[in-house]
Order: C-alpha cells, then sequence, then structure tokens
C-alpha cells in the first residue's frame, strides 16, 4: 500500500507546488491523475520516485510511505527497490544502448545471477511479445517503441508499483493502443499502477479511480460518467478516442510536388508524386510512426534532398535553396532553435529589416511582451514553443512546417496553438503540420495528408 | 562530507562533458593536418574548449570530478592510436589541476581558471611522445630527404617544447575567461548552474 | 542468449586493451619491419575470423601504403611545404599499430562486454559509469549537433564571425547536453545503479583460448622486433 500523508511540496523558499496532497493507494488499484499542465501532477509522480528532492531541489513535507516504510531520507536506489517509473519522453531516458541490457540493466544492479535474469526474460516476454526489439541500438527504435521498452523494463524490475508521468506524451495512436494493453497486463498482475496524464480516452476503462489535481490539491475524485461529460471543462484531452475527421482533399495548385522520393536505409521507401497544395491553407501531415513524415518536412524545406525531387510553386521550380529561403520550421524539441540571450534578440536573428513597431506587435499578439528580456531557455515549455513562433512570423516565410507542436500539450494549450497557426494563415502561405494528434488536427488543418499511402515497405532481395 | 563525494548525477555529468570534450579536441585537432599548427594546437584548444571546461567545473564542485573528467580524452586516445607517454604525462597534469582547484575549494573563478590553464596542457603530451621518440621519427621522415630532416631536428626541442606549454596555458586563460563571459551571458540566465 | 552473442573468437576487451597499450611502447620505440608486418597480419587474422573481411584488408592495404609509399627518393626534390604536409604520413607511419588494435578493439566489443571487463578489473565506479555514460551519449551528441545545425539553417543564420558561429552552435548543444545528463542519470537512478550490493553481468567476461593466442603472439612479436632493431 502506498500512502501520501499531508504532501506538500516546495521549490525553493516559498514556491508552493503542491499543497496537503492526502492519498491512499490500495495493492494493485489503478489510479489516474489528471489535470491541466501546471497543476502539480507530475510533481506528485516524481515526489513519490523521489526524483523532485534528488533532481528539482525540492523540499517536501508530510509523509510518503510504502507498506508503512516512510521514504523520507532514503536514497534513490532505496525507494527503486519498491517503484518503477517510467517517463514522459522515453528519447533520453535510458543508460544503455544495447536494449537488452537496458532490459536487465535492474536486474544486474539488484544482483541477480544470470538465470534469474533470463527466467525474468522469459516471464516478460510470454507478457508481452516484444522479442523484436531486443538486441538492437536505442536510436534505431521509434518513439512507441522505446515507451514499450521502458513498460516492459518496469515489469522485468518485479517491483510492485509502478509510477508513470505521461506515458503517452509522444506515441501515436497505435501506440497507445499498445500502450493499455501491456497497463492492463500489468493491472491484471496485481500490480499498482499511478498515472499521470491529461490524454485519458485510453485509460477511463483501466483506472479505478480518476483523480483531478488542479492547483496542487487532490480537487476531486470523478466518475467515467463525469469525465465524459465534462473533459473539456477541466482542461483535459477527448474521454474517447478521436478519429480523423473526413477532410477535402486538397485544394488549390499553387505548390506543386511533382517528385518526392526518398530511399531509407533499411530499404524503403517514400515516393510522392504529382501533389498539389494551395495558398492560404493549412495542411495536416499524418502517418505512424517512421513513415517518413521527419524527411518529408526535411526534404520539402530544402534542408536534406538528394536531389530526387522536383517541386513547384506558380510555375517556376524550386531548387533546395530557394525551399531554404522560402520555408520556415518550428521544431518538435524547439531547444534546438533558440539560439541568443534574450527573447527579443531571439526573434530579431536571421530576419533582415524587421521594424520596432512590428516586432512589438508580434511580441504582444504572442503574449511575450513581459519576457522579451529574459533567456530563451530558461522559459517553459509553451514559452519556448511561442518564442520559436514568433520568429517564423516575422520571418514571413511562403511556407511554414511545424513538427509535432502538440506533443504531451492539455487541451487549453493545444486549442491555444491550434489558434495561434489558424491566425498565421494568410492567403500568401501554405503551413503544413505533422502531426499524430488528431484532436489538434481536426481542429486545426484544412486538410490532411497521410504519408503512409506513399511509402512502399522494403522489398524483399 | 556526505555532499562532496561524487553522485551518480555528476559522475553520468563527467560522461557526457567528456564526449563534448573530446569532440572538440578532435575537431580542433583537425588543424595538425598541416603539421606546423601542432605547436600551436594546445593555444587553439585551450580557448575553443574553455567554455565546456568551465561550465563542466560549475556544474560539479567536487573533488576528483575534473581529475576523472580530465583522464577520459587521455583514455581515448590512447586507443586510437597513441602512446602511454600521453597517459603517464595526462595524470602528472591532472593531478595538479585538481591541487589547485582544491585550493579555491572547486568554487572559485580565479582557482578554476588557472587550474583550466594547467589542465590544458595535458595535449602537450601528444608533441611530448614525439619528442621521446624523436629518433624514430627523424628515422622515419628521412625518406624525406636530410633537408627536411634538418629543419626536423632544430624544431623539435626542450625550448621550443616550453613555449608550447606556455601557449598551452594562455590559450587556457584566455578560453577560461571566454567561458567566465559565456556562463555569465547564457547558463546562469537558462538556469543550468 | 539473448541476442548477445559469446563469441569464442572474440577476445574480451581486457586482452585488446592490453594488447593496445603494448603496441603503444612501438609508437617510441623502433620494431623491426618484419615485426611491423607481424602484429599488422595477426590483427587482420583477428578481424577474418571475427567475419569482418572487409576490415581485414583494409588494415593490410592501409599498412601497405603508409609502408612503402615514402619511399620514393624523388621526394626529395619536393618543396619544403608539401613534404610537411607529408609529414603527417610520417606520424601515421608511427602510430598506426597501436592505432589498429584500438580499433580492432571499437570494431569488435559491444558495450556490454567492455562495461562487465570493467567490472573484472574492479575499476571502481567512478570511471566506469562516466566512460559508460560516454559510449550513451556520442551517439545522442551526434543527433543533437546536426539537429541544431539544421535549426540554424533554416533560420538563415549566417555569420562570418566564427566566434558568432560557435556561440550558437555551442550554446543549445551544451544546454540541451546538460538536460540530456540529467535524463540519463535519472533512468540509471531509478534502475538502482547506486545499489552498494555486489552487482552482477548479464554479459560475462571470459577467457578464452583466443585471449591467449592474441596476447602473447603479439607479446611475442613485439619483444622480438624490440630486440632483432638493436
Amino acid at each position: 500500500m502506498l500512502t501520501l500523508e499531508n504532501l506538500s511540496l516546495f521549490y525553493g523558499q516559498d514556491k508552493k507546488i503542491l499543497d496537503c496532497i492526502n492519498l491512499n493507494v490500495a495493492d494493485g488499484e489503478c489510479i489516474l491523475l489528471t489535470g491541466e499542465s501546471g497543476s502539480g501532477k507530475s510533481s506528485i509522480i516524481n515526489s513519490i520516485n523521489g526524483l523532485a528532492f534528488e533532481y528539482e531541489n525540492a523540499k517536501f513535507s508530510g509523509n510518503i510511505k510504502v507498506d508503512n516504510k516512510d521514504l523520507k531520507g532514503m536514497e534513490l536506489y532505496e525507494i527503486s527497490l519498491m517503484i518503477s517509473s517510467v517517463f514522459q519522453n522515453p528519447k533520453t531516458h535510458f543508460f544503455n544502448v544495447d536494449t537488452t541490457l537496458e532490459l536487465l540493466f535492474y536486474l544486474e544492479n539488484i544482483g541477480l545471477d544470470r538465470k534469474e535474469m533470463e527466467s525474468r526474460m522469459e516471464d516478460m516476454l510470454r507478457l508481452f511479445p516484444i522479442k523484436h526489439l531486443l538486441g538492437r541500438s536505442i536510436f534505431d527504435l521509434s518513439g512507441g517503441e522505446k515507451q514499450i521498452l521502458c513498460v516492459a523494463a518496469c515489469y522485468i524490475s518485479g517491483c510492485k508499483i509502478i509510477v508513470l508521468d505521461e506515458p503517452s506524451s509522444n506515441l501515436d495512436d497505435r501506440y497507445i493502443d499498445i500502450l493499455k494493453e501491456m497497463l492492463q497486463i500489468l493491472k491484471n498482475k496485481g500490480i499498482t499502477l499511478i498515472i499521470a496524464e491529461h490524454r485519458i480516452y485510453y485509460l477511463t476503462d483501466l483506472a479505478d479511480r480518476i483523480i483531478l489535481v488542479r492547483k496542487g490539491e487532490l480537487f476531486k475524485e470523478l466518475t467515467k460518467d463525469e469525465l465524459l461529460n465534462s473533459e473539456r471543462q477541466l482542461g483535459l484531452r477527448s474521454a474517447i478516442k478521436t478519429v480523423l475527421k473526413a477532410q477535402n482533399k486538397s485544394v488549390g495548385n499553387d505548390l506543386t510536388v511533382k517528385k518526392l522520393e526518398y530511399k531509407f536505409k533499411d530499404g524503403f521507401k517514400l515516393k510522392i508524386e504529382d501533389i498539389s497544395f494551395g495558398l492560404g491553407n493549412i495542411y495536416g501531415i499524418t502517418g505512424k510512426n517512421g513513415c517518413g513524415k521527419s524527411t518529408f518536412i526535411r526534404v520539402m524545406t530544402g534542408l536534406d534532398d538528394k536531389g530526387k525531387s522536383e517541386i513547384i510553386f506558380n510555375g517556376k521550380t524550386l531548387n533546395k535553396k530557394d525551399r531554404l529561403k522560402n520555408s520556415s520550421l518550428v521544431m518538435q524539441d524547439v531547444n534546438h532553435q533558440l539560439f541568443t540571450d534574450s527573447v527579443e534578440e531571439e526573434i530579431k536573428l536571421g530576419v533582415k529589416d524587421l521594424s520596432q513597431d512590428r516586432l512589438d506587435k508580434v511580441l504582444y499578439g504572442l503574449e511575450l511582451t513581459e519576457l522579451k528580456d529574459r533567456h530563451p531557455m530558461s522559459l517553459s515549455g509553451g514559452q519556448k514553443q511561442r518564442v520559436a513562433i514568433a520568429s517564423v512570423l516575422c520571418k514571413n516565410s511562403r511556407f511554414i512546417f511545424f513538427d509535432e507542436p502538440t506533443s504531451g500539450m492539455d487541451y487549453k494549450n493545444m486549442i491555444r496553438i491550434s489558434k495561434l497557426i489558424k491566425e498565421m494563415s494568410t492567403k500568401d502561405n501554405i503551413i503544413f503540420i505533422v502531426s499524430h494528434d488528431i484532436e489538434f488536427l481536426n481542429e486545426t488543418a484544412d486538410s490532411i495528408l497521410c504519408l503512409e499511402e506513399f511509402t512502399t515497405p522494403a522489398s524483399k532481395k | 562530507m556526505k555532499e562532496k563525494k561524487l553522485k551518480i548525477k555528476d559522475l553520468v555529468t563527467i560522461g557526457v562533458f567528456a564526449v563534448i570534450y573530446f569532440v572538440v579536441t578532435f575537431a580542433v585537432g583537425m588543424i595538425g593536418v598541416i603539421p606546423i599548427l601542432f605547436l600551436i594546437y594546445p593555444t587553439i584548444l585551450g580557448i575553443v574548449s574553455g567554455t565546456v571546461v568551465m561550465l563542466f567545473m560549475a556544474k560539479v564542485q567536487k573533488p576528483w570530478a575534473l581529475f576523472i573528467f580530465g583522464m577520459l580524452s587521455p583514455l581515448i586516445m590512447l586507443v586510437g592510436g597513441h602512446t602511454y607517454v600521453i597517459l603517464l604525462h595526462a595524470f602528472a597534469v591532472m593531478i595538479i589541476a585538481e591541487l589547485i582547484r582544491r585550493i579555491g575549494h572547486y568554487n572559485s573563478f580565479k582557482y578554476n581558471m588557472l587550474s583550466f590553464a594547467i589542465f590544458n596542457t595535458w595535449i602537450c603530451g601528444s608533441l611530448m611522445q614525439m619528442l621521446w621518440a624523436r629518433e624514430k621519427y627523424i628515422e622515419l621522415s628521412m625518406m624525406m630527404g636530410k633537408e627536411y630532416v634538418d629543419i626536423l631536428i632544430k624544431l623539435i626541442t626542450y625550448q621550443h617544447m616550453a613555449l608550447v606549454y606556455l601557449g598551452a596555458i594562455i590559450g587556457g586563460l584566455i578560453g577560461a575567461n571566454i567561458g567566465r563571459i559565456l556562463l555569465k551571458k547564457h547558463f546562469i540566465k537558462a538556469g543550468i548552474v | 542468449m539473448y541476442y548477445i552473442k559469446d563469441n569464442r573468437l572474440n577476445p574480451n576487451p581486457i586482452t585488446k586493451f592490453f594488447v593496445v597499450v603494448l603496441l603503444g611502447f612501438t609508437g617510441v620505440h623502433s620494431i623491426n619491419h618484419y615485426s611491423e608486418w607481424a602484429v599488422v597480419i595477426v590483427i587482420s587474422a583477428m578481424y577474418f575470423i571475427n567475419g569482418f573481411k572487409k576490415d581485414a584488408i583494409k588494415n593490410i592495404l592501409w599498412f601497405g601504403v603508409l609502408f612503402f609509399v615514402p619511399d620514393f627518393s624523388a621526394l626529395e626534390k619536393f618543396p619544403i611545404f608539401i613534404l610537411m604536409m607529408l609529414s603527417l604520413f610520417a606520424l601515421c607511419r608511427m602510430f598506426y599499430l597501436p592505432f589498429a588494435a584500438g580499433k580492432f578493439m571499437i570494431k569488435t566489443s559491444d558495450v556490454g562486454s567492455i562495461i562487465s571487463s570493467m567490472d573484472a578489473i574492479k575499476i571502481p565506479k567512478e570511471v566506469s559509469i562516466p566512460i559508460a555514460v560516454m559510449f550513451r551519449f556520442f551517439p545522442s551528441f551526434v543527433e543533437e549537433k546536426n539537429s541544431i545545425k539544421m535549426a540554424m539553417r533554416i533560420r538563415g543564420i549566417e555569420t562570418k564571425n566564427p566566434v558568432k558561429y560557435l556561440e550558437y552552435v555551442a550554446v543549445p548543444l551544451l544546454i540541451i547536453s546538460s538536460n540530456i545528463a540529467d535524463d540519463i542519470s535519472k533512468a540509471a537512478e531509478t534502475k538502482c545503479i547506486a545499489n552498494p550490493i555486489k552487482k552482477t553481468r548479464y554479459v560475462s567476461v571470459r577467457i578464452h583460448l583466443i585471449d591467449f593466442i592474441y596476447a602473447v603472439t603479439i607479446s611475442v612479436i613485439v619483444a622480438g622486433g624490440i630486440i632483432c632493431s638493436h
């Protein structure tokens, strides 16, 4: 049994993140903690696994107990002997490069012998059919595969409690379904699950209790019906699975992709022919993980092109350089595109003849005026993204690309970015959004292009 | 005292920064394609890598962190074909750098700067091994003619090596100060240290 | 069992490292030409029996080029500047043997066995963890660097000032790397890496016959080579 007694969490002297949390979790229970970004649900998870104190210099009062053992003062490894963690972004949360070793890493650290490791491995493989992921480099796995591996690693560790911090943020629908199945299996095995999440549709059947976290407090326990009827007011993502709305096929023919071909290392091919896009439209680009969405962006923007594409705009062929000049990109990890030491400098960077007037307007429109002297890297994720968008707005490009702009976003932020993008759209530009967030695409895109239709799998030799 | 022991987080930081430092060392080392530039390589390396090492020192203010960090690059170079000379030389250099840091209690800029200036001389070991292997190098260069070898013999001397060390220390001091400026301009503001 | 090979023909990393250090001596102390060739051939043979046929051939070819090219007496007439370039050749030649052994070690050892080896010879965790992290972080570093460069190109950041350029690359790279360092150590800590009990390793370090053969042959060749050249 896991008990939180009067748990309060502070950053620094007075910044209170959690306020007097009381929670009893019975063995084998599945608890869903939900709420808007910044409500404190992740902080609860990080208090339970101890990372908040070690890594974020948080202080806490109250008690966290597992089977009446107080976790206070325990080293992280002692906590981890009882509690496993799954993180939001599986990209970097690996210690080993080899997947098999990563799975066994915990077992090595608790000193199991080889025989026991093998039997645990077999046991895990009986539950989860992931043999194809073994013995590979984590750098060859898709985000979804990595997350599956993380969950499997939790099971193999034999911990009775698993905490998960927004595990679905970077997954597409297909992998969310797999994640759901895995969690169901874990629950059936009697493992306690505590999940912080605002994308809730896949958990409504699974969760025994759904608790709404608001402003650092456990605000209310919700029933399934309450959730289904009021997720929007609560700032949550849809409580039922969203389907892609039927879209009208692409209209307009200002930009034509006459030919775009890209061969991947493993032999599979992306080949697009004769597709047109019209000015003033917003296009959603979808397709499952690893079908070439990022490649599509790289070729279209002229960042990476092996010369096999022919792209025509208003009757004129655009070569790599032209495309690079006329494109802007908001990357998935905006950290990559922030270079200077203040928000204002950042927006001015690389833009010629930008008037102060225009700059102020953009800053104002994106609620960045007050932040303009801050260091971009010191901002929150959403703010950083708005800085990147501001610089794109000032560049005033013909083609604007967004790479997964909503990963990990709650409803409010998702709607906000959707509105922003729609406002950006003028009759002189074309916006492309690569995303697997169907709710967001339904909200934003005029037309959808599914790249899966254009891929051919690796040809068998 | 517990706080002063290297924790997992520190050890991981050592590994991560060692990769960055080595990549910088390697990239700057490309100027060695023109052999004469090899003599100012330590100076340039100091200037370019100062930021990385100063940021590292700001992040991990604990005993032996710099020592371990500093021994990793020579270790890679050993596997990459350098001789044991570079390892022994680096060992001596890193002990001195570590001691200087200790005097400044690991958080004083002045001592960290001096420490880095000494730290930066480890790369001179790659030239030292040439000096110690002078005969072999000259023998191999013989094929290129007597004239060339004469120049070579004049070039590879202990006096010149002293100048290279001096250059390394000066480069280190410049690099440390660039590091300090960038630390203030970016990393402290961004909340990284 | 689980896709981790225990190859009887592949020496363990400790042996390979020993050979690298041993050959390091040849960088500063000359050995006989025939011995040099013998070492190169042994390394190629090791590549070969481990299935790295291309590397086996490349190894011999490279050494052949380095061995024979500087022998052209015509070189003497070249201007000094070109000679200087060519002296790089001499340098490569000087350090080729330890380099080849090092390359063999890196190419044919998986990270798991390197980590296990470090445990086996009781290298303290203060050293073995950073080394393990280096293997883990290097590919991430390359990925991040490429992303940043991509971002710079599309933002149209073109600066002639190399200092500015370095600042633009270095600052985000260092910040992102710091964050990744945190993430990696979180992953490690929640997997009990700090657990003080005696750890086990799935990948075991065994000493096969091949380890003796490799170490002893190279030792004999080097020792013989040094004696013969005096």
